[in-house]
């Protein structure tokens, strides 16, 4: 087995991890930074601060989970950070496009996780909630 | 056109537990489910997508999100009694806090297997099964598999609590 290893102290700060559907991108997040990796065999990456929805770097905002869709959409991650889910696009060169931000709880999110095949709650749901 | 795949179900300190439709602009949950106690992880039932799992300290709860209840379709409450002393031989190891559930998922191809990571080291496969006995609603757990990972090398984990489950899809 071919191991491939790799030190960024840029993300030593990371302490979430979460790989693409095709297993090529890997996530990596913290509390105020994000790195996406490319798992090639010189592991590029790339860094992205994270923001608030104002554009202010936010300190105090503590991720507590992330992850990529597995479904039909692949480049779609969602983050939990403190109440909060953030829907971020990961695109080809290794960024985050589109972020959207929106307020899911009253307290913090504990986890999320992605529904990867759903036809029969997918349409349970459309036929309910429509 | 209509796609899928684009849900997501979070649980929170607040006690709920929310289902979301990321495609949606008005961000409001299509399904919210209070759940008494807060939950610590949740993970979907991979082949068909309509159950979720919890962990509430030392329990397991297993919702059917087609009914929208706030009753769990049932409960799994982690003892030691199910252990036995063959595994551990002092069963002073036992307290509430190494009966929490760290971590949970779902088998990718079979229904109705979970599996669990607790802080007493052990990994529990449990399988839900309709109550042959009573009411045909009634669900059981049954314990399939328990492996006691403390002295075994090859089982990843971290200070002698397993954390986090990576199923592997082959």
């Amino acid at each position: 087995m071919d191991v491939i290893t790799g030190e960024f102290k840029d993300l030593s700060s990371c302490f979430l991890l979460n790989v693409h559907y095709n297993g090529r991108i890997a996530i990596l997040a913290g509390n105020k930074i994000y790195g996406l990796v490319q798992l090639s065999n010189n592991l590029t990456y790339s860094l992205t601060p994270k923001q608030s929805g104002l554009g202010d770097i936010s300190d105090n905002t503590h991720v507590q989970d992330i992850k990529f869709n597995k479904g039909t959409k692949h480049n779609l991650i969602a983050e939990a950070s403190d109440d909060n889910i953030i829907l971020h696009d990961c695109t080809v060169n290794l960024n985050l496009n589109n972020s959207s931000k929106f307020l899911a709880h009253r307290r913090s999110i504990t986890c999320l996780d992605w529904n990867d095949q759903n036809d029969l709650l997918g349409k349970h749901l459309q036929m309910s909630f429509y | 056109m209509y796609s899928k795949n684009l849900f997501v179900a979070t649980s929170s300190l607040d006690n709920l537990l929310h289902v979301w439709d990321t495609r949606k602009s008005r961000r409001a949950p299509t399904i919210i489910l209070n759940s008494s106690t807060s939950a610590t992880k949740i993970a979907w039932e991979k082949t068909a997508g309509d159950l979720l799992a919890t962990t509430h300290e030392n329990q397991l709860k297993v919702w059917d999100i087609r009914g929208r209840t706030d009753q769990p379709l049932s409960i799994y409450v982690n003892r030691e009694t199910d252990l036995g002393a063959q595994c551990f031989g002092n069963l002073d190891f036992f307290n509430a806090r190494s009966r929490r559930i760290l971590s949970i998922d779902f088998s990718p191809n079979k229904r109705n297997v979970i599996v669990t990571g607790s802080a007493d080291s052990v990994v529990r496969v449990l399988e839900i099964n309709k109550a042959s006995n009573t009411d045909a609603a009634d669900v059981i757990f049954q314990v399939l598999l328990i492996l006691n990972v403390k002295n075994r090398p090859y089982v990843s984990y971290s200070f002698g609590q397993i954390t986090e489950f990576y199923p592997i899809l082959t």
